[in-house]
């Protein structure tokens, strides 16, 4: 009698204890891992767009381009959040709202920034658009990292040194390493984020 | 004093389909009724019958809203409910604690 009260209330321990865990872990999982996915193939799809326009010698579309792709692929950012917050949780919309925030309103205004920049810096070499951009977008991260969370600094400070670094060796095939870098890079994390959830 | 402390155990929470609502509730602080269905894995019936218990010992409060003109039930944690989960966690700890090993 005795032992068989004490596996029951073992065996719920065990439950809520699991429970509490895979919701916690609902919780934090904001979608990060298809976001990632998204801006990786936004990445890659950038870099190949401008060399076909480069090709094209359709150069004053090459930083257009990137621009033009940052809009469906924030909107689909905007849908995995959307699909996340489905469940209705008061606690997961506001970790969804902070994220949107800390990540994808900054992005956007960066965008908008190197909308300004590629039209008022035209004569810019070709080979830095790349870097330009994700200097830009590394700075955003930099910056809202000191204000926020130790993670968006981390990740600010590899894909700016990154940037730097890749930019001052090898600047002849910066645009395409940077693009495949970050590219893949954040493909990598999207599949392991899915995975580890 | 085993059994003294396993009657401390509120009743409601003693089904195991009822503490995994309470569980999830107390981390999710308001979720809607299909998650609760696809976490637990439980059929539409039951799910009801356990929430309306919960309900009726004021544990959670349900109401239905209207997304894209489709009911959705949610139901939320109350305070009474949040209490009664942690002393029922208490009280399993103590069974636990209290019981000699063999």
């Amino acid at each position: 009698m005795i032992d068989q009260e004490k596996q029951q209330a073992l065996e719920n321990i065990a439950l809520i204890k699991d429970m509490l865990t895979e919701s916690r872990q609902e919780l934090h999982y904001t979608g990060g891992g298809w976001i990632a996915i998204i801006w990786g193939l936004y990445s890659l799809l950038g870099y190949a767009g401008q060399r076909l326009f480069a090709l094209a010698r359709l150069y004053d579309w090459e930083g257009l381009w990137w621009v033009a792709l940052s809009v469906p692929a924030f909107f689909l950012s905007v849908l995995v959040i959307r699909n996340r917050a489905k469940t209705q949780s008061v606690k997961l919309r506001r970790t969804l709202i902070r994220a949107f925030l800390l990540f994808w309103i900054p992005l956007l205004m960066l965008m908008t920034v190197l909308i300004v920049f590629c039209l008022v810096l035209a004569d810019l070499p070709d080979h830095y658009l790349v870097p330009f951009i994700l200097l830009v977008v590394s700075t955003g991260y930099l910056m809202l990292g000191f204000l926020f969370q130790r993670s968006i600094l981390i990740m600010g400070l590899i894909g700016f040194a990154g940037t730097v670094v890749v930019t001052l060796l090898l600047i002849e095939q910066a645009s395409l390493i940077l693009s495949l870098l970050f590219g893949i890079g954040l493909i990598v994390t999207g599949l392991v984020l899915n995975r580890k959830r | 004093m085993n059994e003294h402390v396993s009657t401390q155990l509120d009743r409601v929470l003693t089904q195991k389909a009822r503490l995994g609502i309470m569980s999830i509730l107390m981390v999710m602080q308001e979720t809607d009724f299909n998650y609760l269905k696809d976490k637990l894995k439980l059929t539409d019936g039951n799910l009801s019958t356990h929430l309306s218990l919960l309900e009726k010992a004021k544990f959670i409060r349900l109401r239905k809203i209207f997304v894209r003109k489709k009911p959705k039930t949610l139901c939320q944690i109350t305070d009474r409910g949040r209490r009664a989960f942690l002393d029922h966690m208490d009280t399993l700890e103590k069974i636990i604690k209290d019981i000699p090993q063999k």
